[in-house]
């Protein structure tokens, strides 16, 4: 009986994966059979297809800030900004004016404010509001937003703290006040419990207490992103690229914010 | 060393990428994803040919995580195979580019993986059986069935172009 090779052995024929005496006999089948022949053609074509379809050019690799080099960079980058903020407004801070009566109250009113108004399309430069946190939470609050990929688009002093009005790259408009511990936003009727509703966190670390509003983010996408600044104020949460690749899948993961 | 590698095997990982997602965009993304974790590797192979797989698993694991989020995992382990010839192949002037990565898309995830592996990345059958963590005879099957369906795939969809009401009128 002639030997007749398989569609399996055909395409391990085609892609060079049998071993030479496996292929001499599949070589002389087809020689006898025109018809395998041309299928083996065929499929050598498909493969030449397929090989051509999907050779691209890739996307550029990123820049890696990974190596122990990287992160030294990119803390001295965070570092010098946070200074400069601080140094540049330090000298409006000097006469800001005595903090007025605090509660959550004012800063609903700031923010509710602020949701009023279109969103902006670039960010600005904060002001010397900003200077009212002390050097250290700046910086890892300002790590926090930028791995987040948060603009600060607006910040103003507000119940002896800082209120920041953030916009993400996906639309997100959230509010973020950073102030004394001393504050009792609970007593804010509509922040509901303290400890965290779909719309509020509150949190504190050793000498500031946050509370960060969603404005317009789904209730899962805001407490991640929540949870992540609530880590990066606390000084745990690794500004590196793994961090970054992780926000990035719970950024697909997350529907976009409303509009 | 890692970059020169990612650099040396881009064009594979995101061809690989772009079977295995069907969007340019996703693949795209997948492609970054994976050089930032190959990046930020502490340890990785250094030869190059268990460095190039690395790259490969690393890309591939990442596609599945994203899989498994998504609840679709039962597709990545159904599959039904059968060791018979192909009962149409396409003509040359229908193998386009777009045409194969429509049908591809179409392809079951295991069926897309295997074929991305051995086609696109260029991995012996015996790499691809030790990426996938099955035996090279399932390496070769797959790989048979996924050309198989391709082909017939694409023949499907020229008839359905030709049997097109504004086809027929065109050609009428």
């Amino acid at each position: 009986m002639t030997y007749k090779p398989n569609a399996t052995e055909l395409n391990a024929y085609v892609d060079g994966e049998l071993s030479p005496p496996h292929a001499t006999h599949v070589a002389e089948a087809i020689a006898r059979d025109r018809e395998l022949a041309r299928e083996v053609a065929a499929l050598a074509r498909l493969k030449a297809a397929t090989v051509a379809a999907f050779s691209a050019e890739a996307p550029p690799l990123p820049d890696a800030v990974s190596s122990s080099r990287g992160r030294r960079r990119l803390w001295w980058a965070a570092g010098a900004a946070a200074v400069g903020v601080i140094a540049t407004i330090s000298a409006t801070v000097l006469l800001a004016r005595a903090p007025e009566q605090t509660d959550a109250g004012r800063v609903l009113a700031v923010v509710d404010g602020w949701a009023m108004e279109p969103a902006p399309e670039s960010t600005s430069r904060p002001n010397s509001a900003a200077a009212r946190m002390r050097g250290a939470g700046l910086i890892r609050l300002l790590q926090g937003l930028s791995i987040l990929e948060l603009h600060i688009v607006k910040t103003e002093g507000v119940a002896d703290g800082v209120t920041f009005d953030l916009l993400g790259p996906s639309g997100c408009r959230l509010a973020l006040w950073a102030g004394p511990i001393s504050h009792d936003f609970a007593s804010a009727p509509a922040l509901g419990s303290r400890i965290r509703s779909e719309t509020a966190v509150i949190w504190q670390t050793d000498a500031t207490q946050y509370l960060i509003i969603s404005r317009n983010a789904p209730p899962q996408k805001f407490l991640a992103m929540a949870a992540a600044l609530k880590r990066a104020t606390e000084g745990t949460l690794p500004p590196d690229d793994s961090m970054r690749a992780v926000v990035a899948a719970a950024r697909r993961q997350y529907a976009p914010c409303a509009t | 060393m890692i970059r020169s590698a990612l650099t040396e095997h881009s064009r594979r990982l995101y061809g690989y990428a772009l079977s295995l997602t069907g969007d340019p965009d996703l693949a795209a993304e997948l492609f970054q994803e994976c050089a930032l974790r190959a990046l930020s590797a502490k340890r990785f192979p250094v030869e190059p040919p268990a460095c190039r797989a690395w790259l490969f698993v690393v890309l591939r694991n990442l596609w599945r995580d994203r899989l498994r989020s998504d609840r679709t995992t039962s597709a990545i382990d159904s599959l039904d195979v059968c060791d018979c010839h192909a009962v149409a192949m396409p003509e040359q002037q229908y193998l386009d580019g777009i045409a194969v990565r429509a049908a591809m898309t179409q392809l079951s995830p295991i069926l897309r993986d295997t074929l991305g592996l051995v086609d696109i990345a260029g991995f012996r059958y015996a790499e691809a059986s030790e990426i996938l963590g099955v035996p090279i005879g399932t390496v070769m099957s797959r790989v048979s069935e996924a050309r198989r369906k391709l082909a017939a795939l694409i023949v499907q969809e020229h008839a359905n172009v030709v049997d097109h009401p504004a086809t027929r009128k065109h050609r009428a």
